[in-house]
């Protein structure tokens, strides 16, 4: 669908009078103060006007250009095509940023959507700017990545905790600031609502972010499930949600983890469970840590 | 380029907006105030004991320019931005600011 945006410099005395003539059916119709002048070569006289319209509109441009062009109070008219950003939105799959390498080593594994299934989520307030989330469900291995996307959506920073599976559920007992973006009992609605769909990645973020100034990613292989040990600084909710989109990515399962805040970065202990093809390597510890890097 | 204009609510935090777009890859970002004219709306407010007829509500206009491959990612920025506010759509833009685009 394409969109025609149209300027049209007028003054304020005028725009009720403008308004009402707008033909057809716009999309949106804003008006903001500027400051604009023009010189009419004829006469010679300056035109000043205080106002600009912003019309979106799927009508012919040329229409309603050609019908507002006959008006006074009209000093300037242009018009720009244009889309609709939401149906970008949907149909855009986000792009590997720049860094991500062009080969990658490393099958991408489907998810596998479940049924919904109980979820709990508790937020309590510690201090003023401290705040505890326990959260369990069914086990997902899509858990964490929940978590971390709907904590970095509030622009929350995660300052520790950890996350362990007992039986057929994981739970999760995270540290963070406050929300900056809408209130707890918003967020601990939306956590009991994401983590209800089990497997779900619906509205999960895909992209891998290049977050780090600095980054090492160890493999731990001496315990029952191999461990990647990632110390990392940058930022750090972004770091963590990039990780889970890797995890996802490759079909690992975050069975424990452990999250501590350094200084200026990170240091989380993720256990992973092989649930595709991708193996838990050296080899995949050093693609990882290339990925977030952004190969520096 | 690509130019993403978008009319947000005035409750939006703007300046943790424009980090989130910049960190994005946005490479400019103005926010301006903009009196937006729904039709047929209006509502009735008070000023100093009067009431009026108020046709238009105040929003945010935000405007980025980025690199034409970034798109998804800001794209993304504003998807977030509509799940945080409780799913609902606001209008939003996108103009391709590249010459061949406009012949």
């Amino acid at each position: 669908m394409e969109i025609h945006k149209i300027e049209v410099y007028t003054q304020q005395k005028e725009l009720t009078r403008l308004l009402g003539n707008l033909p057809g059916e716009a999309n949106l119709v804003g008006a903001l103060d500027v400051h604009f002048q023009q010189r009419n070569l004829r006469s010679g006289e300056n035109l000043a006007a205080d106002t600009r319209i912003e019309i979106f509109t799927e009508t012919d441009p040329a229409e309603v250009m050609a019908q507002l062009s006959t008006l006074d109070a009209v000093f300037d008219i242009q018009s720009y095509p244009c889309q609709p950003l939401l149906t970008d939105v949907k149909a855009a799959e986000p792009t590997p940023p720049p860094s991500d390498p062009a080969v990658q080593p490393y099958a991408v594994q489907p998810h596998v959507t479940r049924i919904s299934a109980p979820a709990s989520c508790r937020i309590s307030e510690v201090s003023d700017n401290t705040t505890r989330i326990t959260a369990q469900s069914s086990v997902d291995s899509l858990f964490l990545h929940k978590l971390f996307h709907l904590i970095a959506a509030r622009e929350m920073s995660l300052t520790g905790g950890r996350k362990y599976r007992q039986g057929d559920k994981d739970f999760a007992i995270l540290t963070t600031t406050a929300p900056v973006i809408g209130s707890s009992q918003g967020l601990q609605a939306d956590i009991t609502d994401i983590l209800e769909n089990v497997g779900s990645p619906l509205h999960l973020p895909t992209a891998i972010h290049v977050a780090c100034d600095e980054i090492a990613v160890r493999l731990d292989a001496g315990s029952n499930l191999p461990a990647l040990i990632v110390r990392a600084a940058g930022d750090t909710a972004l770091i963590r949600q990039s990780l889970q989109a890797l995890f996802s990515r490759y079909a690992l399962d975050v069975v424990i983890a452990r999250f501590t805040l350094r200084e200026n970065g990170i240091e989380d202990i993720y256990y992973l469970k092989q649930l595709g093809d991708t193996a838990v390597t050296e080899q995949l510890a050093r693609f990882f840590e290339q990925t977030l890097s952004g190969g520096k | 380029m690509i130019k993403i204009e978008a009319f947000l609510p005035t409750s939006v935090q703007i300046t943790e907006f424009e980090e989130q777009l910049f960190a994005a890859g946005a490479l400019t970002v103005a926010a301006t105030e903009i009196r937006v004219f729904n039709k047929g709306e209006a509502k009735t407010e008070t000023y100093r004991g009067v009431e009026r007829v108020v046709h238009h509500s105040t929003q945010t206009k935000i405007e980025a320019v980025a690199p034409d491959e970034l798109l998804p990612n800001i794209s993304n920025v504003f998807n977030k931005l509509s799940e945080v506010l409780g799913g609902s759509d606001f209008p939003a833009f996108v103009t391709n600011l590249n010459p061949a685009a406009h012949s």
